[in-house]
């Protein structure tokens, strides 16, 4: 066996040769350029510092040097652990080319003749030839690994991480294994090299297709909503090569640069590790029984041509479908389905017999498969099995969640249940900070309405939207939501232990009936509102939004302030910070409890009307004059004209409530490098009397 | 000796062995004739190990050939698509096949590159088409296997080396018992090397027989009858097949030499002389019997 592996690396020298430059560019090269920068900077700061060594710019320079020298053991440990460098694009096409060295003479009759007629078991064949792939991967991935250790040394570099460096490595080793097996299992199934690339090609690709005919097809379903990961997302897992991106999501995660060896990156590394295992055998076991003769056949197994002339015409029409839905017709959908399975089955029928007369060899097979497709595509279309109209029975629920703010996106900035996310990353020279919103309804997703005159109340605002919605087929891609109709959002937790999403559209008088109801819930506020159920001593930082503008600053600065003014930034631009700082009151502990007391009572009490009244009867334009984007309402709190608190962001609209004052519960998380700050939003509404009272007890003004 | 038991071969819906049933006796050069696609290289891709039979077996003393490597051991294939590794050499080739046949005997291999003449140290990709089948055939004799599979190694070869490659083939069924299985299209060129020939056609064994049986049974003969006499009225004459141009009379016939004499002499002919026969000859007279038109089968005629 070693005597095989010689030879065949023998025969590939030029291979493994490449990978060794590539790996030596990829490691020692690349690092010796970034830290060659980052001495060349500590240099010249230690010139700074021979020239001016005292008081506190001296104490700078050196806190930069510092900082310099971790950068550079920071910048050594990323090129090592192979997130520092180019190895996630390397490894598909070492896979590749790997396999093709090791497993392209099954692809000719005269190496055929000549591997197969030696005196050697195909294990054994295969066994030589799969190490010696490895192999090449393996001594160029460790040459680079190891060629790094004198030049960091070279530069002085201290505290590697050598053992994380060895592991992560490793993992991408894993990674390779699994697309190295599958570029040699599409070659063990196919007997031309161009269908061994269609066929690395399928694999990769099938689940993806699969997901995107699943995620167009489940929109024709008026009441489709998705919430959390859907089953064909899992489809992604099927794909080798999406592997290295979740690796290496994994290994550097909330954008860091520097591998991590998590539970979760371990748990992968394992999975991989499993997926590796039953790929090779599959390989060991197709080499085994491939015919001799497959080679100069588009298909190395004759049985697989049916079925996969089959998924692949299903798929191709589906996928060609996509252009009827665009051309938002059902006529459409349905005649670039029927197309598409024909072309790709024609195609199919031409690539596998290798002749162009073969063209339409299985007419009833391409009838089949058009009957097939028809059939899928009127699942969706014409939703026999009633998707829209299910409404289940309140015997079968164990409890339900509602979510009224079903467009988070323009809404988010008032849903009193999302929360802000925010972290900041410190890097010793510069920090970036990236600020954004967290779209997730974790109050919908945590909500359980179980009290029945609720649940009776959700069900019938249920069995509305699904009325609407089950009269409804395909209406095309463009005018898909009316825009006069309100979307709610409906879980059903089943005592079955499964739980379906559903997303209906009322009108607006429908949305009047039904939800004052199920708004008195407190099941509902009490996850809407968390800030209900949270005891004072687990309070946060809590502080109050106050105005800190230039305009707010210049008035302080005159005396027309008291400096205790709360509103919202009433000239606000475009920029999130804006929305002004907070007033710290941790240090008054009676007024962080009055405030939490004040503000639970409120919200206790809050009807569905007061949550409406700002909600709702706001339009806004973008005025070119002002610069501001100016809301325009019929209601009589709008009519004054200039409204604050609905700002234009990157083109979004988002609206804050006039007279509102911010509140918010912080608390942080520190990292190495980073630091999270979670923020609750807790909006004052008019109806809010208590809160305003103790606001004012306080001596806090509301300027709005 | 190898056997093959109701060999069948199919490629989708072509049958390329259909049921051969041959066997191949150890020292002896054994031909395999046929047109192309007759089989031929399917069959010795089946003695080789290479295809699996759909139906049937091979057998090599008994054991079975399929994934058996110690049976591989004993036989060496020469393929009409010879591979050699890329930028390898003669040597470079020899040690490669020196790892899976244990009995390589690689002085033998640099005294046979020398004999014939080839560099052991030029690139292979360098040499011609007949320097390379050379070669095949000198990898083949050092790895000292008790049976060679050529197919297609000796058509085109000049006949100067064929004559050489025979005379090392004799040597070796000489020294050690050594079985060349040799497949070719062309009869003329396996004349004189086989001793036993199968001919194939259409997946099938139409005649498999020793040359000198074949040779030794049927006879030419050309004569002259003095007289009006028809040779279906000589009593005791087989006769295969008669022609006449004018009153030249040829006459094929099967029987032993002295006898077919014996009756030839006591009949009035103005003259006659028995012509041995050749392969050709033999296997055209031998099929047409068996209702095939073997100058189409064979020659291509």
């Amino acid at each position: 066996m070693l005597k095989m592996i010689k030879e065949d690396l023998h025969y590939n020298l030029g291979t493994l040769l490449l990978g060794l430059l590539v790996m030596v560019f990829n490691y020692p090269i690349n690092l010796a350029l970034q830290l060659s920068e980052l001495k060349d900077r500590m240099d010249s700061y230690m010139v700074t510092t021979e020239m001016s060594w005292d008081g506190p710019s001296s104490f700078v320079v050196a806190e930069k040097i510092t900082d310099l020298g971790e950068r550079m053991t920071r910048t050594t440990n990323m090129v090592l652990c192979g997130t520092g460098g180019l190895l996630a694009l390397i490894i598909p096409v070492a896979a590749v080319l790997c396999a093709r060295c090791m497993f392209h003479y099954l692809m000719q009759k005269s190496t055929v003749d000549f591997y197969m007629s030696e005196p050697v078991s195909r294990q054994k064949r295969f066994a030589a030839n799969y190490i010696s792939g490895l192999l090449i991967m393996l001594i160029s991935l460790l040459t680079g690994f190891v060629l790094c250790l004198p030049v960091a040394l070279a530069y002085g570099v201290e505290g590697m991480e050598l053992g994380t460096a060895l592991a992560s490595s490793l993992g991408f080793m894993l990674v390779f294994l699994m697309l190295y097996t599958t570029v040699i299992i599409a070659i063990l199934l196919c007997g031309r090299t161009f269908a061994a690339v269609a066929a690395v090609i399928v694999i990769n690709g099938i689940g993806f297709c699969v997901y995107a005919v699943m995620m167009v097809f489940m929109n024709f379903f008026d009441t489709y909503i998705e919430y959390g990961t859907p089953i064909w997302e899992k489809l992604y897992y099927t794909s080798p090569i999406y592997y290295i991106f979740e690796y290496m999501e994994r290994l550097t995660p909330r954008s860091s640069s520097i591998a991590v060896m998590s539970p979760e990156v371990l748990r992968l590394m394992l999975v991989m590790a499993g997926i590796s295992a039953l790929l090779i055998l599959l390989a060991v076991l197709l080499h085994r029984i491939r015919p001799s003769e497959a080679c100069g056949s588009t298909l190395a197994f004759p049985l697989t041509r049916r079925p996969l002339r089959v998924i692949l015409s299903i798929m191709g029409g589906l996928l060609l479908s996509f252009l009827g839905i665009y051309q938002s017709g059902v006529f459409w959908v349905f005649f670039f389905t029927l197309l598409g399975v024909v072309i790709v089955h024609a195609m199919a029928e031409i690539v596998i017999n290798m002749d162009v007369r073969m063209l339409f060899c299985h007419r009833i097979e391409t009838a089949i498969c058009m009957a097939a497709a028809f059939g899928f595509v009127c699942i969706f279309v014409f939703d026999p099995f009633g998707y829209d109209a299910y409404v289940p029975e309140a015997s079968s629920l164990q409890s339900v969640a509602i979510s009224y703010n079903g467009d988070f996106e323009e809404r988010r900035a008032i849903s009193l249940s999302d929360y802000q996310y925010e972290y900041e990353t410190e890097h010793p020279e510069d920090i970036y900070t990236t600020e954004y919103w967290d779209g997730q309804p974790d109050g919908f997703l945590e909500m359980a309405i179980t009290e029945e005159p609720y649940v009776d109340a959700v069900l019938e605002l249920a069995c509305c939207g699904a009325e609407h919605a089950s009269g409804v087929n395909y209406r095309g891609y463009e005018d898909y939501y009316d825009e006069d109709s309100y979307l709610i959002d409906v879980a059903y937790r089943l005592r079955s232990g499964s739980v379906r999403y559903r997303r209906y559209e009322l009108s607006r008088a429908e949305v009047d009936e039904y939800m004052p109801g199920i708004f008195a819930s407190m099941e509902y506020k009490t996850a809407m509102y968390p800030i209900l159920e949270l005891p004072e001593e687990e309070l946060g930082l809590f502080g109050i939004e106050y105005a800190d503008d230039a305009e707010g600053a210049r008035l302080e600065a005159e005396g027309k302030l008291s400096g205790k003014e709360i509103r919202t930034n009433p000239y606000a631009s475009r920029d999130w910070d804006d929305f002004g700082s907070v007033y710290d009151i941790n240090e008054d502990q009676s007024f962080r409890r009055e405030l939490l007391a004040a503000l639970k009572q409120d919200i206790s009490d809050m009807r569905f009307e007061d949550y409406e009244d700002w909600f709702y009867t706001v339009d806004s334009g973008y005025n070119e004059e002002t610069g501001r984007v100016e809301t325009f309402s019929d209601s009589e709190l709008y009519k004054e004209g200039d409204v604050p608190g609905c700002y234009l962001i990157d083109d979004i609209i988002y609206y804050i409530p006039e007279t509102s004052v911010l509140m918010a519960d912080m608390h942080y998380e520190a990292g190495d490098n980073y630091t999270y700050e979670y923020r609750d939003i807790y909006p004052v509404f008019d109806s809010f009397t208590h809160v305003r009272e103790v606001l004012s007890d306080y001596g806090y003004v509301d300027q709005d | 000796m190898i056997e093959t038991v109701s060999l069948t071969k199919r490629f989708d819906d072509i049958v390329a062995l259909d049921h051969v049933t041959a066997t191949i006796r150890e020292g002896q050069v054994f031909g395999l004739i046929g047109t192309n696609g007759a089989g031929k290289s399917t069959f010795l891709r089946c003695l080789s190990g290479i295809y699996k039979p759909e139906e049937g077996e091979v057998t090599i003393d008994g054991a079975p050939v399929y994934e058996h490597t110690a049976v591989k051991e004993r036989f060496f294939f020469i393929s009409d698509d010879q591979y050699f590794f890329p930028s390898a050499t003669p040597l470079d080739m020899a040690s490669s096949y020196a790892i899976y046949y244990r009995h390589f005997d690689r002085e033998r291999f640099k005294r046979l590159l020398s004999e014939f003449g080839l560099d052991g140290h030029r690139k292979i990709s360098t040499f011609s088409k007949g320097m390379k089948k050379q070669l095949s055939v000198i990898l083949a004799l050092s790895a000292h296997t008790d049976y060679i599979f050529c197919d297609e190694t000796f058509d085109g070869l000049d006949p100067v080396m064929r004559q050489a490659v025979k005379s090392l083939f004799a040597n070796d069924m000489a020294e050690r018992g050594l079985t060349p299985v040799i497949a070719s299209h062309n009869l003329r060129e396996l004349e004189d090397m086989c001793d036993h020939v199968g001919l194939l056609h259409k997946g099938g064994i139409l005649l498999s027989k020793d040359i000198d049986d074949l040779k030794l049974g049927v006879h030419k003969i050309q004569c002259v009858f003095a007289s009006e006499k028809e040779p279906e009225q000589i009593e005791g004459l087989e006769i295969i097949k008669c022609e006449h141009r004018g009153r030249l009379r040829t006459i094929i016939v099967r029987g032993d030499e002295d006898r077919i004499r014996a009756l030839m002499d006591r009949e009035e002919t103005v003259f006659y002389e028995l012509i041995p026969l050749s392969l050709e000859e033999i296997f055209i007279t031998e099929t047409e019997v068996a209702g095939y038109d073997v100058k189409k089968i064979i020659l291509g005629e």
